[in-house]
């Protein structure tokens, strides 16, 4: 009784948290309802598409997917040589330990957005800073993902070698290695996913790729060819999580590949990165004085405290809650609607036919970038957190199907015939048969997206949807520094709070 | 006859024949296994009698009903009259013994407490009763994925009884459980089926358990019943004659 007690608690509080949230972000679905026509609008517009538009297309295309795999390459290469450093067991020293985790906590609390606009200071405007921002983003997640996984690894094999007199490095790659790869792969395919939707975006703030062009017709309003761009981005996504599919069933042994198959395919790969990272068009320093590079770092060590501590609307803590308050209101609207969707996508429930259209349609929605959602959105409903939580609920809706349809895929369905044999309907058999075994895996991937919305919830600001990402972007295109680094502050500690939380929470949910 | 099967037939991808031509009766009480090699298609009978599958012919009278036709709530109420138990147990692994025998008062209830969980304390208190009644009185808390085989069959048959079902169709019970547990388990379906009188056909392929628990075996071959009568009677040449020669 009692656990079913603490149960009820534990959901009662969690949708009082969500309501505060929504209430807070000024959610209004009847504004949302009364303007439907706005959104309806828009997206009539975006078909058809302008096809004669599709030559201009490929070039920034090309650049947005040369990005995306050259920074995942080089990301995931350094964050295989940070992260024994970072992991403890295997006997590094200590204080590189804490200095690297506490650089990866650093620069894991920025989106890639920020990251390159910062970048964009240090290497002029251009596909170069958009790599370099991808490369940064891309090696914060996976050293974190990497040294996590390293300290699961038995130790046993690792330490017989040390004893035997070999060095740590040696024996990391021989008998830690062989265990952390699989995981390491996968998640290196994971995040060039990831990436080329990041890559998409980087263009509103001149790294180059297709955000560039995607802005400017959104702006203009020329929604044909804003169709056009995007269906060539949910092709080249297509074809990305296609690739990225295969090779995840080969690093984790579901598709055995023999010697040569696996020279081949790293070849391949080895060819792909080089030709990606030799037409990465060279930093432009002509712009870059050393007097920037040095005021950038001031402000993060002499950032403007008053602001820092302002309690007031419009200072930094108001903000950091709004955006907090954006992106918990969007994850539980997005879970909402992902869990359904998610149910009628895959073939263990529905037909065939019917899986295939919904997958499709989720993929649809998971190809465009997070941005131009908040610039459809704000046209119906105007500036503000509404706006915000609107664009992160989509896009929560995009990824977190995606892992709902792959929980479903590994379920126990026994008892879902048993209920159905007794006469069960189906909504209660979903409730009873499906839903408790799901909930760890629902409740980690909601966890995670959450964290993920955050970094999104603070680019928003962008568009004009709230959160703190606006003052951020102002503040570094007015070099103002001073107040730049008060926010990246609240924004690190902020993170690092949402991480010690989902941790706490994850632990009492086992 | 309390339950009367004529002329039931099932093919798949209308060409393997599942079924053919099925027929027999059951009274009211009795203990009666189905026996047959693997692909009989004795699953594929319990899957018929219990509505999970509809057959191609023939029909299917249970109690004055006609299964085969029923559909809807006619259907539904003619399920909660039957009990099944899988080889497999069929229990949602993650939730406690408790809450799976309480998952069988779904049907009855309104959609809204349904979906809320709100059992009440009537039902809560006999689907305790019921794991005490399968000797789990101390497991009503318990994951299930804690319990052993043989505990979550028993809290399995509980499921079935919530229903307060006439017919009890048990499918394979014991085939995952080592044959000491496994006798457990038949000893327990046999004292509740005498006790509460009620109606049991059970799939097996153990024949000798088979012939120590039921009252009347059934032997299925390719889909027809090769043989319908009593235990005693199921001599050398019957067997041979379900089982097949030197493949049985």
């Amino acid at each position: 009784m009692s656990r079913r007690r603490k149960r009820l608690a534990f959901w009662a509080l969690a949708a009082l948290a969500v309501f505060l949230a929504a209430r807070f972000a000024g959610c209004s679905p009847a504004l949302l309802w009364s303007r439907r026509d706005h959104l309806a609008d828009i997206l009539t517009r975006l078909f058809p598409p302008d096809w004669g538009y599709f030559s201009r297309i490929w070039a920034p295309l090309w650049a947005t997917v040369q990005m995306s795999v050259a920074g995942t390459a080089l990301g995931a290469f350094f964050a295989l040589l940070t992260a024994p450093l970072c992991a403890g067991g295997l006997g590094m020293p200590v204080w590189s330990r804490r200095a690297l985790r506490l650089l990866v906590q650093v620069l894991r609390s920025f989106p890639a957005l920020i990251l390159a606009l910062t970048a964009t200071f240090l290497f002029g405007l251009g596909t170069f800073a958009g790599t370099a921002a991808i490369t940064v983003y891309t090696f914060a997640i996976m050293t974190r993902l990497t040294y996590e996984d390293i300290e699961t690894a038995p130790l046993g094999p690792y330490r017989a070698l040390t004893a035997m007199g070999a060095g740590r490095w040696r024996a990391f790659a021989r008998a830690v290695l062989p265990y952390a790869a699989p995981s390491y792969l996968s998640n290196a395919l994971y995040m060039l996913e990831t990436n080329v939707r990041h890559s998409a975006i980087l263009g509103y703030v001149g790294a180059g790729g297709i955000g560039l062009i995607l802005n400017e017709k959104i702006s203009w309003r020329e929604y044909d060819r804003v169709g056009a761009i995007l269906l060539a981005l949910l092709g080249a996504v297509c074809v990305i999580e296609w690739v990225s599919a295969a090779l995840t069933a080969v690093v984790t042994g579901r598709r055995p590949l023999g010697k040569r198959g696996r020279r081949a395919l790293a070849l391949g790969f080895g060819a792909l990165f080089c030709l990606c990272a030799a037409t990465v068009a060279p930093p432009d320093f002509s712009r870059v004085s050393p007097v920037t590079v040095k005021n950038m770092l001031l402000g993060l060590i002499r950032p403007d405290w008053g602001f820092f501590f302002d309690t007031g609307v419009g200072g930094l803590g108001y903000l950091l809650l709004e955006t907090v308050c954006i992106a918990l209101a969007g994850t539980a609207l997005g879970a909402f609607i992902a869990l359904p969707l998610a149910l009628l996508g895959t073939a263990r429930l529905v037909s065939r036919p019917v899986a295939l259209v919904f997958r499709l349609a989720v993929m649809a929605i998971r190809s465009v970038p997070f941005l131009v959602y908040g610039l459809i959105f704000i046209r119906a409903t105007g500036p503000g957190a509404f706006t915000g939580v609107l664009t992160i609920a989509v896009c929560s809706v995009g990824l977190l199907t995606k892992r709902f349809t792959e929980a479903i895929d590994g379920l126990d369905m026994r008892p879902w015939r048993a209920l159905s044999d007794m006469g069960v309907g189906a909504v209660l058999r979903v409730r009873y048969a499906l839903l408790p075994q799901l909930g760890p895996a629902l409740a980690s991937a909601v966890l995670y997206r959450f964290d993920v919305n955050i970094r999104e919830a603070s680019v928003l600001g962008l568009v004009g949807a709230g959160g703190i990402g606006a003052p951020l972007i102002f503040a570094m295109n007015q070099y103002a520094w001073p107040q730049a680094g008060a926010i990246a502050i609240g924004l690190v500690g902020l993170v690092w709070l949402i991480d010690w939380a989902s941790a706490r929470l994850r632990k009492s949910g086992r | 006859m309390y339950l009367q099967v004529s002329g039931v037939s099932k093919t798949y991808n209308g060409r393997v024949h599942a079924l053919r031509d099925v027929g027999f009766g059951l009274e009211k009480g009795e203990f009666v296994s189905v026996i047959g090699p693997s692909g009989a298609g004795k699953t594929t009978l319990i899957r018929v009698l219990n509505g999970a599958e509809p057959c191609d012919g023939g029909e299917v009278v249970f109690a004055g009903v006609h299964l085969e036709r029923a559909s809807g709530r006619a259907k539904r109420t003619l399920q909660k009259n039957l009990g099944t138990i899988y080889q497999d147990f069929a229990l949602v692994e993650s939730v406690s013994a408790l809450e799976n025998v309480l998952n069988a008062a779904l049907p009855d209830m309104a959609f809204l407490p349904a979906v809320l969980g709100l059992f009440g304390r009537a039902r809560r208190e006999k689907a305790a009763g019921l794991l005490d009644r399968v000797g789990l009185g101390d497991k009503l808390d318990a994951p299930v994925r804690d319990l052993s085989g043989g505990q979550k069959q028993r809290v399995a048959i509980a499921r079935a009884l919530m229903r307060d079902p006439a017919m009890l169709l048990a499918d394979e019970p014991v085939a995952s459980l080592d044959p000491v547990t496994g006798r457990q388990i038949l000893e327990l379906l046999k004292d509740i089926q005498q006790t509460e009188g009620l109606t049991v056909l059970m799939n097996s392929h153990n024949l000798a358990l088979a012939q120590t628990f039921s009252d009347r075996l059934i032997g299925l071959r390719d889909g027809a019943v090769v043989y319908d009568g009593p235990v005693d009677r199921a001599s050398e040449q019957v067997l041979a004659a379900i089982y097949g020669e030197g493949d049985g």
